[in-house]
């Protein structure tokens, strides 16, 4: 019984630490891909992903890259509370610039799994809440 | 202290008891109590070249904060994102440590992780072994050659590195650093742009000289260099240590919304 429990518990940290090496990130905290949505309500919801990078000096960024990408005009983390505000423009369907301006709060840095970045998204005249985390 | 000690820190707990004073030359481990005599000379190769192996292994200390090891003091040269997480990292008594998870320690971490190391020195390449850390090892290139560039420069959690030597001292000079590693146990942390300069003597033949200068544009406003001394432990040889094996630390470890790290693998546990 105590030997199974061994190979059980081993086997669980075999897995765990495999798990962990595939996921660490310990740079700077905003770097990396980051996915979750964004909407008016909880029903109506949009994916977002959002590509963040550190170049030692500013945070730079593309949402949703591919065909439709919006390169982020300005990203500014406050590291003292760990705020963020990230802006861009964009053309819509009827060629009218639309502005974004999401403003949210970092959380849960130490994890490898589950850092997130929540807050307000302003999109156009629309607005909502958004919640993105760390892949 | 509530938090469960990792197996690593448990051991390192254990090791540190050995860690040379950093003032302290010609340490190895039992010599008593006895006044010191003078350490037997620098040995060195039949070509000249100090020779930092022989028969025994190297006694790595623990140097959990590189911040008391600034060469001529001071403090280090925070930018406002490293600043912060070191303090973030500090509140949680870094429970995140990669190191913890039996990640590798990376760069001149491995010379602070409290396990022997060995050095194996050939004309061409100088190979370091370290018995803890994830039982790694370094290879340090010594035939001239110049750092990968661009997409070959792939970054690794020890980097590329190129030694020559200056005289009677070891510079090993490293780039290409992943961002999967802390600088130290405290919570020091480092982007890929970490650029390292090793300098390495052996004064004696119970003494390694260690110092490092940390260039990292991406953390930190300027260099910054550290150094201690490693005590040498004639006629020891290296271990076996498997960090991953039984690493109970992870099993009960939760983030900051106190959800497990990891989810389990049902029927795993």
């Amino acid at each position: 019984m105590k030997r199974t429990l061994g190979f059980g518990l081993a086997g669980l940290v075999v897995v765990v630490a495999l798990a962990a090496s595939a996921l660490a990130q310990a740079g700077h905290p905003l770097k990396g891909s980051w996915s979750g949505d964004w909407g008016p309500t909880p029903e109506h919801r949009n994916r977002v992903l959002l590509l963040l990078d550190w170049d030692g000096s500013e945070v730079s960024g593309v949402i949703n890259p591919g065909r439709n990408a919006v390169p982020l005009r300005s990203a500014t983390l406050d590291a003292e509370d760990w705020t963020v505000r990230f802006e861009a423009e964009a053309p819509d369907r009827n060629g009218n610039v639309l502005q974004y301006v999401i403003e949210g709060k970092v959380e849960n840095l130490g994890s490898w799994t589950n850092r997130r970045i929540s807050g307000t998204w302003r999109h156009g005249n629309e607005s909502g809440d958004f919640l993105v985390i760390l892949n | 202290m509530s938090k469960v000690l990792t197996g690593v820190a448990a051991c390192a707990l254990l090791a540190m008891l050995a860690e040379p004073a950093p003032a302290q030359r010609g340490g190895g481990r039992g010599r008593g109590g006895a006044a010191a005599e003078p350490a037997p000379p620098t040995p060195r190769l039949p070509d000249g070249t100090v020779d930092l192996g022989g028969n025994g292994v190297w006694n790595l200390p623990w140097v959990t904060n590189f911040a008391s090891r600034i060469v001529g003091g001071g403090d280090v040269p925070f930018k406002p994102w490293t600043r912060a997480m070191h303090e973030y990292n500090a509140s949680n008594n870094v429970a995140y440590d990669p190191e913890g998870f039996c990640l590798p320690p990376g760069g001149p971490r491995a010379f602070g992780t409290p396990y022997p190391a060995e050095i194996i020195q050939q004309a061409d390449r100088i190979i370091i072994i370290f018995e803890g850390g994830a039982h790694v090892w370094r290879e340090i290139h010594m035939d001239g050659r110049p750092h990968p560039e661009g997409d070959d420069l792939n970054p690794t959690y020890f980097g590329h590195s190129v030694g020559r030597w200056e005289g009677d001292t070891l510079v090993i000079d490293t780039v290409g650093y992943n961002e999967k590693t802390w600088l130290d146990y405290g919570g020091h942390m480092h982007t890929n742009m970490l650029h390292t300069v090793e300098r390495i003597t052996r004064p004696d033949r119970n003494t390694l000289h260690y110092e490092t200068t940390i260039d990292d544009p991406g953390a930190y406003t300027e260099p910054w260099t550290i150094a201690w001394d490693i005590g040498w432990n004639e006629g020891q040889e290296l271990q076996e240590y498997i960090c991953q094996e039984n690493n109970r630390f992870l099993l009960d470890l939760v983030d900051d919304f106190g959800e497990p790290f990891f989810q389990p693998t049902p029927g795993a546990r």
